[in-house]
């Protein structure tokens, strides 16, 4: 079967029908389903690989999948702040890859979520977007990621909302536009960061990581 | 709509009053590391701590907060200010200066605010907070006077108030005089009271404060001793303007008219648009004087354009229609940065000059500046351009500076070219259509406009379109695939009821709506059918039902039905009726041929999954034989491919193909169809076609019938 990143859903062409969230669209007679099914997708297949590990195959057979929906490329950052991370943000960093990169880290305000979210990018090594609620913010990472990332980028930082409109390897952008232009630009990423995720199961806006 | 395998939520606060934080599991993974201030402080966050409390409004200052936040919302939206740029919130207080609705929007935002403010709950909450902290010395700050009396008013312990004194007053002793134990101030810190020691501090506002300004208060906070740090409260309102964000700017791309300028009633199963009629003197009058407005601003600056609507606006009780048909005309403007010499090189030099000249400015220049003059004159000499084009040249990129250049299909050029002719006209009142027609832009084509404007803003939140066209498939389908709409179809016959195949269709019936809708109701293609609308009126026969949703928690929607008794007018192009001279030839042969086949343009639709493939023509004779002939004529390699891909894919026993010897193709790309494609060289012959369609015909003949 082959994956393929069709206007922010998947289409999964050709898959067999014991496929995983795969729903029946009668409109193209092919399995589709949401975008952030991806992973799980991969891992069902015997496909993922995490970081530099091999691929772990499944007991019994895998199936065949051909990945076209990924579009984004590895990136091998070292984030040039030159702070050391204090021990509770080192573990919470440990505890996010502990838990396959995927999860949420709750600290009080001015704890340097921030400079967090610069350590899981460097670690992770992929496109990133990062996610906030308001255009202040938005520029707040910005310069944060500029500063810690710019020189070893070889396009700027992007940003996507507040009247712009650059999406390159890194990327911030708002809410709102997130929830625009995800559908187009769903593929270009492997690390999403959401900032003052509490705003996010906003019916809208919870789209954004489906 | 991401496919991002790694995902990391970051907040301080996760927990969510209505539960919702649930979600945030399936959407970003679980929680991996908390540490609540509590365990931070002291090591960390040894010198104060922040914690925020949020308070619900009551249900009304909720009702009226809201109603206030969108009358002030939408008059921003509509205007397009970009309130996170300082100028954009300058031009808005600007506007509000001789706008009315501009200051009335104004009013709404500060009530909206003041109800954030001095929301009722504050108190109880700060009532509470006084209470635990009753023998701590604490100092409460809020943004407003008038609430810095109700709290004083109204708290049991004793409290002193400070109040905005002139800043040459004597410092007052009184907050560091220690009497209180509570000091209320309405005073921002940056005018330098003297503050007690105080180890607890509350902020009431309206709005999440900026963290500059949290921070510089928590500097003022001592600890009493080692083991309590000093603590900072900031108590906000929950949900107000700093989350609320406008669902018009959340949804559109480009809408062509804003919320506040759309018009439609709502009944329990209907939503309709309120139409104009266009035949009406009123509309025509405003919409003439509203082109004669945009023709006189031709090569003017776009502020005085927009000032000169505002009066008509003002004069014209119809506000939201005047608006409306502004910014329909509005969209076909250009507006560009007229200067001879870039603004911002204009702006670097005469700062370099101005700062040559002046290396410090000790004491603002009293009178008048002489030297002024002479910093432009030397700019000007520089740049080589006149004292005039320096000194308008060097704003000449901000938005109500810019020039406009063109109205539909005239540029300001042209304008100057034929000066003397269009004085003449705008001088006119009252007079025809045909003296605007220069522009393209009829006080006709505007009204008929105007309406299908309104019509696409009620689509802007639809979750479906259902959509019956008779005539016109191609043009149809093609715009419903340039704007990414998917679609179901069935044929249907002349009184809309679906039949069987597509060989008994008179029209067909298409669902549209896009891949997510798959999963759930999403109103994320409302834009999209938005867009597509004015394809519909290019049909002869159409209908057309949106699925409006109305609530987005509880999904509650209305229907909104649309036909040409409307007199909606398309401005999309219905496209060339042949695609290749090859096609027009055939027709016109066939005109002359003697044959009792008859010749039919695109009037099937074949159901590709993604795609449809409408046929060029259907041949029919009149004993109910029928075949469907497509052309592959003069191709590039890439649009064969995909034209051959899409014929494999037709499963019909009577569609037969004409293809180009020309063509790099052979028999076997043709699939099914192998057997039934004539080859031809430069025309194609319609006796040649007649042979192959009486073999591949199908349907029952007469003959066959008595047979």
């Amino acid at each position: 079967m082959q994956v393929e990143f069709d206007d922010g859903t998947l289409l999964l062409r050709n898959a067999p029908d014991d496929v995983p969230y795969g729903e029946w669209d009668d409109r193209v007679d092919e399995y589709r389903t949401r975008a952030y099914r991806y992973r799980a997708l991969l891992e069902w297949a015997g496909k993922w690989t995490d970081g530099n590990e091999q691929a772990t195959l499944q007991e019994g057979f895998a199936h065949t999948l051909e990945d076209t929906a990924r579009a984004y490329p590895d990136l091998d950052l070292t984030q040039a702040l030159h702070i050391e991370p204090r021990d509770y943000q080192q573990a919470a960093l440990d505890a996010w890859i502990d838990h396959d990169r995927r999860g949420s880290v709750v600290l009080p305000t001015g704890s340097g979520k921030t400079f967090l979210g610069l350590q899981a990018i460097a670690d992770a090594g992929v496109s990133t977007l990062v996610v906030t609620p308001t255009i202040d913010l938005m520029n707040q990472w910005h310069a944060t990621l500029t500063n810690a990332f710019g020189d070893q980028l070889t396009e700027p930082v992007g940003v996507l909302g507040g009247g712009s409109h650059d999406v390159t390897a890194i990327t911030v952008t708002t809410y709102d536009s997130a929830y625009r232009y995800v559908n187009e630009y769903g593929d270009q990423f492997g690390l999403l960061v959401v900032d003052e995720e509490h705003h996010l199961p906003a019916p809208t806006y919870r789209q954004i990581p489906r | 709509m991401i496919i991002a395998p790694y995902r990391l939520g970051l907040t301080a606060t996760y927990e969510r009053p209505d539960g919702k934080h649930e979600l945030l599991e399936d959407l970003l993974g679980p929680v991996v590391y908390r540490k609540d201030v509590d365990e931070l402080a002291g090591e960390y966050l040894s010198e104060y701590e922040t914690i925020h409390m949020s308070v619900d409004l009551t249900a009304d200052e909720r009702e009226e907060y809201d109603e206030e936040y969108q009358i002030y919302r939408d008059y921003v939206d509509s205007h397009e200010f970009d309130l996170w740029k300082e100028d954009g919130y300058a031009e808005f207080l600007k506007r509000t200066s001789y706008d009315p609705q501009g200051r009335r929007a104004l009013i709404a935002k500060q009530r909206a605010e003041r109800i954030a403010r001095t929301a009722e709950k504050k108190l109880d909450t700060l009532d509470n907070l006084l209470k635990r902290h009753h023998d701590d010395r604490t100092i409460i700050f809020t943004a407003n006077n008038d609430f810095a009396y109700d709290i004083s008013r109204s708290s049991s312990s004793p409290v002193s108030l400070t109040r905005p004194r002139p800043t040459n007053a004597p410092k007052s002793s009184t907050a560091s005089g220690r009497e209180y134990s509570m000091l209320v101030t309405s005073q921002v810190l940056d005018e330098g009271i003297d503050v007690p020691a105080a180890n607890v501090g509350i902020i009431l506002s309206g709005r999440a404060s900026k963290r500059q300004y949290a921070q510089r208060l928590g500097r003022i906070l001592r600890p009493t001793d080692d083991r309590q740090p000093a603590r900072l409260y900031e108590i906000i309102t929950e949900d107000t303007m700093e989350t609320y964000v406008s669902q018009r700017r959340r949804r559109g791309w480009v809408p062509v008219l804003t919320a506040d300028l759309a018009r439609s009633r709502t009944t329990d199963e209907t939503i309709t648009p309120l139409f104009i009629d266009p035949d009406e003197e009123r509309y025509q009058q405003t919409a003439r004087e509203l082109i004669q407005l945009f023709e006189a601003h031709l090569g003017e600056p776009k502020g005085d354009l927009e000032d000169a609507i505002d009066e008509l606006t003002i004069a014209d009780t119809d506000y939201k229609i005047v608006q409306g048909l502004a910014k329909l005309l509005k969209d076909e403007c250009e507006f560009e940065v007229v200067a001879s010499v870039e603004p911002r090189e204009i702006r670097r030099r005469l700062f370099e000059k101005a700062n040559e000249r002046y290396p410090i400015v000790r004491q603002p220049t009293l009178g008048e500046d002489t030297q002024k003059l002479e910093v432009y004159s030397a700019v000007a000499d520089d740049l080589g351009v006149s004292l005039e084009e320096c000194y308008r040249g060097m704003y000449a990129d901000l938005e109500d500076n810019k020039r406009l250049v063109r109205i539909g299909t005239r540029t300001a050029d042209q304008y100057a070219s034929d000066d003397d002719t269009s004085t003449s006209t705008t001088n006119l009142t009252g007079s025809s259509d045909a003296e605007y027609e220069h522009t393209g832009l009829t006080v006709d084509w505007l009204v008929t406009r105007y309406n299908l404007a309104l019509a696409q803003a009620v689509l802007y939140d639809a979750t479906e379109m259902r959509i019956r066209v008779w005539d016109h498939f191609g043009t149809v389908f093609s715009y419903v695939k340039l704007f990414g709409l998917m679609h179901r179809i069935y044929p249907i016959d002349s009184d809309g009821e679906r039949v069987a195949n597509t060989d008994q269709a008179a029209g067909y019936e298409a669902v549209l709506d896009g891949p997510a809708s798959l999963f759930s109701k999403s109103q994320k293609y409302g834009i999209r059918m938005a867009n597509f609308l004015p394809a519909l009126p290019l049909c002869d026969r159409w209908e057309m039902v949106g699925e409006i949703l109305v609530d987005e928690t509880t999904g509650e929607t209305r229907q909104f039905a649309l036909d040409p008794t409307e007199d909606l007018d398309s401005h999309y192009s219905a496209g060339d009726q042949f695609d290749s001279d090859v096609e027009r030839t055939l027709a016109d042969k066939w005109e002359r041929a003697n044959t009792d086949w008859k010749l039919v343009r695109e009037d099937d639709v074949f159901d590709l999954g993604a795609e449809v493939m409408i046929p060029d023509f259907a041949i029919e004779h009149p004993d109910g034989r029928r075949a469907i002939l497509e052309i592959v004529g003069f191709w590039t390699p890439e649009y064969l491919d995909a034209k051959l891909e899409k014929i494999r894919k037709v499963e019909a026993d009577n569609f037969v193909l004409a293809v180009s010897e020309q063509l790099d193709c052979a028999s076997e790309e043709f699939g099914s169809a192998a057997d039934r494609v004539l080859w031809f060289k430069t025309g194609i012959h319609v006796y040649d076609v007649v042979d192959l369609v009486e073999q591949y015909a199908t349907g029952m003949s007469q003959s066959e019938e008595q047979a």
